[in-house]
Protein backbone atom coordinates (compact mmCIF):
# COMPACT_ATOMS: atom_id res chain seq x y z
CA UNK A 1 0.00 0.00 0.00
CA UNK A 2 1.37 3.33 -0.68
CA UNK A 3 2.27 5.68 2.01
CA UNK A 4 0.31 8.63 2.28
CA UNK A 5 2.88 11.51 2.31
CA UNK A 6 3.03 13.90 5.29
CA UNK A 7 1.24 16.51 3.73
CA UNK A 8 -1.67 15.25 2.11
CA UNK A 9 -1.69 13.54 6.09
CA UNK A 10 -1.53 16.95 7.70
CA UNK A 11 -3.80 18.76 5.20
CA UNK A 12 -6.81 15.34 5.88
CA UNK A 13 -6.23 16.24 9.43
CA UNK A 14 -6.43 19.82 9.38
CA UNK A 15 -9.85 19.67 7.44
CA UNK A 16 -11.21 17.51 10.01
CA UNK A 17 -10.05 20.11 12.64
CA UNK A 18 -11.71 22.55 11.02
CA UNK A 19 -15.25 20.85 10.11
CA UNK A 20 -15.38 19.24 13.43
CA UNK A 21 -15.53 15.52 12.86
CA UNK A 22 -15.82 14.07 15.91
CA UNK A 23 -17.70 14.45 19.18
CA UNK A 24 -16.46 17.57 20.43
CA UNK A 25 -14.37 16.77 22.97
CA UNK A 26 -11.06 17.26 21.41
CA UNK A 27 -10.42 19.56 19.08
CA UNK A 28 -7.42 20.77 16.96
CA UNK A 29 -6.09 22.96 14.15
CA UNK A 30 -3.39 24.85 12.79
CA UNK A 31 -1.68 27.16 15.29
CA UNK A 32 -0.64 29.49 12.18
CA UNK A 33 -2.62 29.85 9.04
CA UNK A 34 0.12 30.79 7.09
CA UNK A 35 2.25 27.78 8.49
CA UNK A 36 2.64 26.35 5.34
CA UNK A 37 5.01 23.36 6.86
CA UNK A 38 2.01 22.64 8.83
CA UNK A 39 4.20 21.87 12.24
CA UNK A 40 2.66 23.67 14.67
CA UNK A 41 -0.58 22.83 15.92
CA UNK A 42 -3.13 23.85 18.76
CA UNK A 43 -5.02 21.60 20.26
CA UNK A 44 -7.82 21.51 23.24
CA UNK A 45 -9.41 18.59 25.35
CA UNK A 46 -12.69 19.39 26.87
CA UNK A 47 -12.06 17.50 30.61
CA UNK A 48 -14.75 14.40 30.65
CA UNK A 49 -17.24 14.30 32.94
CA UNK A 50 -17.08 12.53 36.56
CA UNK A 51 -13.35 13.75 37.17
CA UNK A 52 -11.93 16.79 38.45
CA UNK A 53 -11.46 17.51 34.85
CA UNK A 54 -14.98 18.41 34.18
CA UNK A 55 -16.01 21.43 32.61
CA UNK A 56 -12.68 22.46 32.35
CA UNK A 57 -10.73 23.19 28.35
CA UNK A 58 -7.15 22.58 28.20
CA UNK A 59 -5.04 24.12 25.54
CA UNK A 60 -1.88 22.12 23.98
CA UNK A 61 0.41 22.84 21.88
CA UNK A 62 1.34 20.12 19.24
CA UNK A 63 4.45 19.66 17.12
CA UNK A 64 4.69 17.78 13.73
CA UNK A 65 7.66 17.62 12.47
CA UNK A 66 9.68 16.27 9.12
CA UNK A 67 9.29 12.86 10.25
CA UNK A 68 5.47 12.96 11.26
CA UNK A 69 3.64 10.39 10.65
CA UNK A 70 6.19 8.00 11.06
CA UNK A 71 7.34 9.31 14.15
CA UNK A 72 4.83 10.52 16.63
CA UNK A 73 4.33 14.65 17.32
CA UNK A 74 5.72 16.30 20.45
CA UNK A 75 2.61 17.57 22.81
CA UNK A 76 3.05 20.21 25.01
CA UNK A 77 -0.07 20.93 27.88
CA UNK A 78 -0.24 25.06 27.91
CA UNK A 79 -2.72 24.66 30.49
CA UNK A 80 -1.59 23.40 34.05
CA UNK A 81 -2.63 19.82 34.33
CA UNK A 82 -1.52 17.62 37.13
CA UNK A 83 -1.13 13.72 35.22
CA UNK A 84 1.39 11.19 35.43
CA UNK A 85 2.11 11.33 31.74
CA UNK A 86 2.63 15.30 31.92
CA UNK A 87 5.75 16.94 33.19
CA UNK A 88 5.35 19.47 36.20
CA UNK A 89 7.47 21.92 34.97
CA UNK A 90 7.36 21.79 31.40
CA UNK A 91 3.72 20.20 30.56
CA UNK A 92 5.51 18.66 28.21
CA UNK A 93 3.71 14.70 27.75
CA UNK A 94 6.76 12.03 28.32
CA UNK A 95 6.37 10.09 24.93
CA UNK A 96 7.24 6.55 27.15
CA UNK A 97 4.07 7.26 29.46
CA UNK A 98 1.75 7.66 26.78
CA UNK A 99 1.07 4.88 25.51
CA UNK A 100 0.12 6.07 21.46
CA UNK A 101 3.13 7.79 21.62
CA UNK A 102 5.27 4.82 22.86
CA UNK A 103 3.82 2.60 20.26
CA UNK A 104 3.42 4.89 17.45
CA UNK A 105 2.07 3.59 14.50
CA UNK A 106 1.99 5.60 11.22
CA UNK A 107 -1.97 5.38 11.18
CA UNK A 108 -2.27 7.40 14.68
CA UNK A 109 -3.02 10.84 14.31
CA UNK A 110 -3.36 13.55 16.45
CA UNK A 111 -7.16 12.85 17.26
CA UNK A 112 -6.04 9.44 18.61
CA UNK A 113 -3.02 11.33 20.66
CA UNK A 114 -5.71 13.72 21.99
CA UNK A 115 -8.37 11.04 22.33
CA UNK A 116 -6.00 9.12 24.89
CA UNK A 117 -4.79 11.78 26.63
CA UNK A 118 -8.43 12.34 27.57
CA UNK A 119 -8.92 8.74 28.35
CA UNK A 120 -5.76 9.61 30.63
CA UNK A 121 -7.59 12.52 32.28
CA UNK A 122 -10.87 9.78 32.97
CA UNK A 123 -8.74 7.07 33.89
CA UNK A 124 -9.66 5.76 38.04
CA UNK A 125 -6.56 6.25 39.12
CA UNK A 126 -6.26 9.92 37.71
CA UNK A 127 -9.58 11.56 37.52
CA UNK A 128 -9.44 12.36 41.23
CA UNK A 129 -5.95 14.07 41.08
CA UNK A 130 -5.85 17.26 42.36
CA UNK A 131 -5.67 19.64 39.68
CA UNK A 132 -4.13 23.35 39.47
CA UNK A 133 -6.27 26.27 39.23
CA UNK A 134 -8.50 26.81 35.99
CA UNK A 135 -6.83 28.82 33.77
CA UNK A 136 -3.51 28.38 35.44
CA UNK A 137 -0.11 27.90 32.59
CA UNK A 138 2.66 26.39 32.34
CA UNK B 1 -15.69 39.93 3.10
CA UNK B 2 -19.41 38.55 2.66
CA UNK B 3 -21.47 36.41 5.12
CA UNK B 4 -20.48 33.11 5.48
CA UNK B 5 -21.97 29.98 7.17
CA UNK B 6 -20.70 28.20 10.13
CA UNK B 7 -21.74 25.25 12.38
CA UNK B 8 -22.22 25.35 15.88
CA UNK B 9 -22.15 21.97 17.82
CA UNK B 10 -22.76 21.40 21.02
CA UNK B 11 -21.09 18.18 22.81
CA UNK B 12 -24.89 16.73 23.60
CA UNK B 13 -27.23 18.63 21.84
CA UNK B 14 -28.16 18.79 17.68
CA UNK B 15 -25.58 21.38 15.38
CA UNK B 16 -26.68 24.61 14.37
CA UNK B 17 -25.66 26.77 11.53
CA UNK B 18 -25.29 30.64 11.50
CA UNK B 19 -24.69 32.73 9.12
CA UNK B 20 -22.20 36.20 10.15
CA UNK B 21 -19.34 37.98 8.12
CA UNK B 22 -16.19 36.96 9.86
CA UNK B 23 -14.57 40.24 9.85
CA UNK B 24 -16.98 42.42 11.56
CA UNK B 25 -18.14 39.83 13.88
CA UNK B 26 -16.30 39.26 17.34
CA UNK B 27 -17.09 36.30 19.50
CA UNK B 28 -18.48 38.00 21.98
CA UNK B 29 -21.06 38.99 19.03
CA UNK B 30 -21.29 35.45 18.11
CA UNK B 31 -22.37 34.42 21.43
CA UNK B 32 -25.19 36.98 21.55
CA UNK B 33 -26.02 34.87 18.69
CA UNK B 34 -25.94 31.70 19.79
CA UNK B 35 -27.62 32.44 23.19
CA UNK B 36 -30.55 33.60 20.98
CA UNK B 37 -30.45 30.34 18.90
CA UNK B 38 -29.70 27.73 21.72
CA UNK B 39 -30.97 29.06 25.18
CA UNK B 40 -27.46 29.26 26.59
CA UNK B 41 -26.58 32.15 28.32
CA UNK B 42 -23.85 34.08 26.81
CA UNK B 43 -21.35 33.96 30.01
CA UNK B 44 -21.57 29.97 29.84
CA UNK B 45 -20.88 29.32 26.46
CA UNK B 46 -17.47 28.78 25.73
CA UNK B 47 -16.74 28.29 22.19
CA UNK B 48 -13.75 26.10 20.72
CA UNK B 49 -12.54 26.29 17.15
CA UNK B 50 -9.23 24.59 15.90
CA UNK B 51 -8.04 23.52 19.05
CA UNK B 52 -8.19 27.28 20.63
CA UNK B 53 -10.79 28.50 23.14
CA UNK B 54 -12.02 31.76 21.24
CA UNK B 55 -11.55 34.77 23.06
CA UNK B 56 -14.37 37.55 23.00
CA UNK B 57 -13.29 40.43 21.69
CA UNK B 58 -10.90 38.92 19.34
CA UNK B 59 -13.07 39.12 15.44
CA UNK B 60 -14.02 35.92 13.87
CA UNK B 61 -11.56 36.33 10.86
CA UNK B 62 -8.43 36.47 13.21
CA UNK B 63 -9.37 32.63 13.99
CA UNK B 64 -9.39 32.23 9.95
CA UNK B 65 -12.68 30.53 10.45
CA UNK B 66 -14.50 29.73 7.06
CA UNK B 67 -17.77 28.52 4.90
CA UNK B 68 -18.85 25.62 6.70
CA UNK B 69 -16.31 25.12 9.42
CA UNK B 70 -17.55 23.79 12.68
CA UNK B 71 -17.42 25.35 15.84
CA UNK B 72 -17.88 23.39 18.96
CA UNK B 73 -19.69 24.77 21.90
CA UNK B 74 -19.21 23.76 25.46
CA UNK B 75 -21.73 25.07 28.36
CA UNK B 76 -19.80 25.87 31.24
CA UNK B 77 -21.09 26.93 35.21
CA UNK B 78 -18.20 29.54 35.40
CA UNK B 79 -17.67 32.24 33.62
CA UNK B 80 -15.39 32.02 30.23
CA UNK B 81 -12.57 30.53 31.25
CA UNK B 82 -9.70 31.87 28.77
CA UNK B 83 -6.20 31.17 29.47
CA UNK B 84 -6.26 34.60 31.53
CA UNK B 85 -4.80 33.42 34.78
CA UNK B 86 -6.86 35.89 37.10
CA UNK B 87 -10.63 33.85 36.08
CA UNK B 88 -11.23 31.66 39.32
CA UNK B 89 -14.19 29.21 39.09
CA UNK B 90 -16.97 31.57 40.88
CA UNK B 91 -19.78 30.68 39.44
CA UNK B 92 -21.54 33.74 38.86
CA UNK B 93 -24.66 32.58 37.19
CA UNK B 94 -27.79 33.47 39.96
CA UNK B 95 -29.24 30.71 38.67
CA UNK B 96 -32.54 29.02 39.44
CA UNK B 97 -30.89 25.47 39.99
CA UNK B 98 -27.60 24.36 41.25
CA UNK B 99 -24.85 25.31 38.87
CA UNK B 100 -23.10 22.41 38.25
CA UNK B 101 -19.75 22.76 40.79
CA UNK B 102 -16.84 24.26 38.86
CA UNK B 103 -14.56 21.99 41.23
CA UNK B 104 -16.11 19.50 42.80
CA UNK B 105 -13.77 18.33 45.47
CA UNK B 106 -12.21 15.07 44.95
CA UNK B 107 -13.47 13.83 48.06
CA UNK B 108 -17.26 15.43 48.62
CA UNK B 109 -17.50 14.09 44.95
CA UNK B 110 -16.37 10.63 46.11
CA UNK B 111 -18.13 10.21 49.03
CA UNK B 112 -21.08 11.48 47.17
CA UNK B 113 -21.30 8.97 44.38
CA UNK B 114 -20.80 6.40 46.75
CA UNK B 115 -21.86 6.38 50.11
CA UNK B 116 -24.94 8.94 49.40
CA UNK B 117 -24.97 8.47 45.57
CA UNK B 118 -24.86 5.01 45.19
CA UNK B 119 -25.98 1.78 46.55
CA UNK B 120 -28.61 3.14 49.26
CA UNK B 121 -29.99 5.23 46.30
CA UNK B 122 -30.54 1.88 44.47
CA UNK B 123 -32.01 0.49 47.85
CA UNK B 124 -34.98 3.56 48.06
CA UNK B 125 -36.25 2.64 44.42
CA UNK B 126 -39.37 1.04 43.17
CA UNK B 127 -39.10 -2.29 41.39
CA UNK B 128 -36.49 -2.32 39.13
CA UNK B 129 -36.51 -3.74 35.35
CA UNK B 130 -33.62 -6.22 35.03
CA UNK B 131 -33.33 -5.24 31.31
CA UNK B 132 -32.48 -1.62 32.62
CA UNK B 133 -30.74 -3.05 35.50
CA UNK B 134 -27.86 -5.01 33.48
CA UNK B 135 -27.41 -2.11 31.27
CA UNK B 136 -26.49 0.29 34.13
CA UNK B 137 -24.50 -2.81 35.65
CA UNK B 138 -22.30 -3.05 31.82
CA UNK B 139 -21.83 0.57 32.17
CA UNK B 140 -18.29 1.22 32.58
CA UNK B 141 -18.67 3.88 34.55
CA UNK B 142 -20.70 2.46 37.22
CA UNK B 143 -18.91 -0.18 37.52
CA UNK B 144 -16.52 1.82 38.15
CA UNK B 145 -17.98 3.25 40.78
CA UNK B 146 -19.54 0.37 42.26
CA UNK B 147 -15.66 -1.26 42.33
CA UNK B 148 -13.95 2.10 43.91
CA UNK B 149 -16.78 2.11 46.58
CA UNK B 150 -16.61 -1.53 47.38
CA UNK B 151 -12.84 -0.75 47.47
CA UNK B 152 -13.40 1.51 50.44
CA UNK B 153 -13.90 -0.21 53.57
CA UNK B 154 -14.75 2.85 55.58
CA UNK B 155 -17.48 3.83 52.45
CA UNK B 156 -18.71 0.01 53.22
CA UNK B 157 -19.48 0.53 56.47
CA UNK B 158 -21.41 3.90 56.26
CA UNK B 159 -23.32 2.50 53.34
CA UNK B 160 -24.16 -0.50 55.69
CA UNK B 161 -25.13 1.27 58.74
CA UNK B 162 -26.59 4.07 56.84
CA UNK B 163 -29.43 0.88 55.44
CA UNK B 164 -30.88 -0.79 58.34
CA UNK B 165 -31.82 -3.45 55.94
CA UNK B 166 -27.96 -4.22 55.44
CA UNK B 167 -27.35 -3.57 58.78
CA UNK B 168 -28.92 -6.72 60.05
CA UNK B 169 -27.55 -8.86 57.43
CA UNK B 170 -23.79 -7.79 58.71
CA UNK B 171 -23.32 -10.99 60.28
CA UNK B 172 -19.77 -11.46 61.34
CA UNK B 173 -19.30 -13.65 57.88
CA UNK B 174 -20.87 -11.61 55.73
CA UNK B 175 -17.90 -8.67 56.81
CA UNK B 176 -15.80 -11.29 55.74
CA UNK B 177 -16.69 -11.80 52.55
CA UNK B 178 -17.46 -7.70 52.09
CA UNK B 179 -13.40 -7.59 52.72
CA UNK B 180 -12.70 -10.15 50.23
CA UNK B 181 -11.99 -8.29 47.27
CA UNK B 182 -12.60 -11.27 44.83
CA UNK B 183 -15.63 -12.21 46.44
CA UNK B 184 -17.08 -8.89 45.68
CA UNK B 185 -15.92 -9.17 41.98
CA UNK B 186 -17.75 -12.41 41.64
CA UNK B 187 -20.74 -10.83 43.27
CA UNK B 188 -20.82 -7.21 41.43
CA UNK B 189 -19.89 -9.30 37.97
CA UNK B 190 -22.72 -8.37 35.27
CA UNK B 191 -23.25 -11.57 34.44
CA UNK B 192 -23.60 -13.00 37.75
CA UNK B 193 -26.31 -10.20 38.72
CA UNK B 194 -28.18 -10.75 35.94
CA UNK B 195 -28.54 -14.30 36.63
CA UNK B 196 -29.58 -13.75 39.81
CA UNK B 197 -32.13 -11.54 38.57
CA UNK B 198 -33.66 -14.13 35.88
CA UNK B 199 -33.88 -16.21 38.81
CA UNK B 200 -35.63 -13.83 40.78
CA UNK B 201 -37.90 -13.28 38.26
CA UNK B 202 -38.56 -17.30 38.17
CA UNK B 203 -38.85 -17.01 41.64
CA UNK B 204 -41.41 -14.21 41.72
CA UNK B 205 -43.60 -16.35 39.45
CA UNK B 206 -43.56 -13.38 36.89
CA UNK B 207 -42.32 -16.47 34.19
CA UNK B 208 -42.21 -19.25 36.02
CA UNK B 209 -43.63 -22.43 33.70
CA UNK B 210 -43.16 -20.09 30.61
CA UNK B 211 -39.43 -21.43 30.07
CA UNK B 212 -38.03 -19.01 28.42
CA UNK B 213 -35.20 -16.72 29.22
CA UNK B 214 -35.80 -17.08 32.68
CA UNK B 215 -34.77 -20.69 32.65
CA UNK B 216 -31.92 -20.32 35.10
CA UNK B 217 -29.40 -22.65 32.67
CA UNK B 218 -26.03 -22.52 34.50
CA UNK B 219 -26.88 -19.57 36.41
CA UNK B 220 -23.41 -19.32 38.58
CA UNK B 221 -23.57 -19.30 42.10
CA UNK B 222 -20.48 -16.98 43.45
CA UNK B 223 -20.89 -19.03 46.74
CA UNK B 224 -20.53 -22.25 45.73
CA UNK B 225 -17.49 -21.20 43.07
CA UNK B 226 -15.18 -19.20 46.06
CA UNK B 227 -14.70 -21.72 48.34
CA UNK B 228 -12.48 -19.08 50.18
CA UNK B 229 -14.78 -16.66 50.93
CA UNK B 230 -17.67 -18.65 51.91
CA UNK B 231 -17.61 -20.14 55.38
CA UNK B 232 -18.54 -23.68 56.24
CA UNK B 233 -22.46 -23.23 57.23
CA UNK B 234 -23.01 -21.17 53.89
CA UNK B 235 -21.87 -23.93 51.54
CA UNK B 236 -24.81 -23.34 49.36
CA UNK B 237 -24.91 -26.25 46.16
CA UNK B 238 -23.46 -25.30 43.37
CA UNK B 239 -25.85 -25.35 40.70
CA UNK B 240 -29.35 -24.15 40.53
CA UNK B 241 -32.39 -25.91 38.49
CA UNK B 242 -35.64 -24.30 38.65
CA UNK B 243 -37.22 -26.78 40.45
CA UNK B 244 -34.57 -26.09 43.66
CA UNK B 245 -36.69 -23.54 44.62
CA UNK B 246 -35.16 -23.50 48.33
CA UNK B 247 -31.79 -23.64 46.82
CA UNK B 248 -32.39 -20.52 44.74
CA UNK B 249 -33.92 -18.76 47.60
CA UNK B 250 -30.89 -18.95 49.78
CA UNK B 251 -28.73 -18.00 47.12
CA UNK B 252 -30.97 -14.44 46.75
CA UNK B 253 -30.73 -14.00 50.59
CA UNK B 254 -27.34 -14.57 50.21
CA UNK B 255 -26.60 -11.83 47.82
CA UNK B 256 -27.02 -8.62 49.50
CA UNK B 257 -26.77 -6.58 46.51
CA UNK B 258 -29.57 -8.43 45.09
CA UNK B 259 -32.09 -7.50 48.02
CA UNK B 260 -30.86 -4.03 47.87
CA UNK B 261 -31.30 -3.58 43.85
CA UNK B 262 -34.88 -4.68 44.57
CA UNK B 263 -36.34 -4.41 48.40
CA UNK B 264 -39.79 -4.91 47.42
CA UNK B 265 -39.71 -8.08 46.33
CA UNK B 266 -37.55 -9.84 49.21
CA UNK B 267 -39.85 -8.14 51.59
CA UNK B 268 -43.35 -8.37 51.97
CA UNK B 269 -45.33 -6.57 49.05
CA UNK B 270 -44.74 -3.24 49.90
CA UNK B 271 -46.50 -1.07 47.45
CA UNK B 272 -43.60 0.42 45.60
CA UNK B 273 -43.34 3.92 45.83
CA UNK B 274 -44.22 6.14 42.76
CA UNK B 275 -43.48 9.10 42.11
CA UNK B 276 -45.45 12.01 42.18
CA UNK B 277 -47.91 12.86 39.64
CA UNK B 278 -50.60 14.63 41.13
CA UNK B 279 -48.99 17.46 41.50
CA UNK B 280 -47.77 18.14 37.94
CA UNK B 281 -48.40 21.75 37.44
CA UNK B 282 -45.31 22.57 39.86
CA UNK B 283 -42.09 23.59 38.14
CA UNK B 284 -39.97 20.54 37.44
CA UNK B 285 -37.44 21.36 39.83
CA UNK B 286 -39.96 21.71 42.77
CA UNK B 287 -41.15 18.02 41.68
CA UNK B 288 -38.16 16.27 41.30
CA UNK B 289 -36.34 17.86 43.83
CA UNK B 290 -35.32 14.42 45.34
CA UNK B 291 -34.44 12.84 41.82
CA UNK B 292 -32.48 15.61 41.66
CA UNK B 293 -30.58 15.44 44.33
CA UNK B 294 -30.08 12.03 43.62
CA UNK B 295 -28.61 12.61 40.26
CA UNK B 296 -26.38 15.33 41.96
CA UNK B 297 -24.97 13.26 44.50
CA UNK B 298 -24.25 10.62 41.48
CA UNK B 299 -22.08 12.81 39.85
CA UNK B 300 -24.89 13.95 37.24
CA UNK B 301 -24.22 17.91 37.63
CA UNK B 302 -25.65 18.99 34.74
CA UNK B 303 -29.29 20.46 35.90
CA UNK B 304 -31.08 21.27 33.24
CA UNK B 305 -30.20 17.82 31.35
CA UNK B 306 -31.07 16.27 34.78
CA UNK B 307 -34.40 17.66 34.42
CA UNK B 308 -34.74 16.58 30.84
CA UNK B 309 -34.15 13.14 31.73
CA UNK B 310 -36.98 13.47 34.23
CA UNK B 311 -39.39 14.64 32.67
CA UNK B 312 -38.73 12.26 30.40
CA UNK B 313 -38.59 9.59 31.93
CA UNK B 314 -41.23 10.73 34.55
CA UNK B 315 -39.85 11.15 37.56
CA UNK B 316 -38.57 7.45 37.05
CA UNK B 317 -34.76 7.72 38.61
CA UNK B 318 -33.77 4.77 36.80
CA UNK B 319 -34.99 5.41 33.51
CA UNK B 320 -33.67 9.35 33.99
CA UNK B 321 -30.11 7.32 34.56
CA UNK B 322 -30.66 5.18 31.59
CA UNK B 323 -31.21 8.08 29.60
CA UNK B 324 -27.85 10.25 30.91
CA UNK B 325 -26.10 7.46 30.35
CA UNK B 326 -27.03 6.56 26.57
CA UNK B 327 -27.46 10.61 25.70
CA UNK B 328 -23.80 11.85 26.90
Amino acid sequence: MAKIPRSFRLLEELEKGEKGIGDGSCSYGLANGEDHSLSTWNGTILGPPNSYHENRIYSLMIHCDENYPDAPPRIRFISRINLPCVNPETGIVDPRKLACLAHWKRNYTMETVLVELRREMASPSNRKLHQPPEGSTF
Amino acid sequence: MPEISVNIKSSNESAFSVSLNPDATTVQQLKELIASKADIPVERQRLIYSGRVLKDAETLSGYKLSEGHTIHLVKGSAPTSSTTPSTTTVPTTAATSPPADPMPNPFAAGAGAGAAGGLPNLAGLPSMDPNRLSSLLENPMVQQTMQQMLSNPQMLEMMMSSNSEMANMMTPQMRQVFQNPEAMRTLLDPNVMRGMMALQGALSGQSTGTGNTSEPTGIYNPWADNPSSTTENRSAPSTTSPEDVSSAAAALQNNPFLGLLNPQSLGAGNPPTTTPSAESQEPPEVRFQTQLRQLNEMGFYDAARNIRALLATGGDINAALEFLFSNP
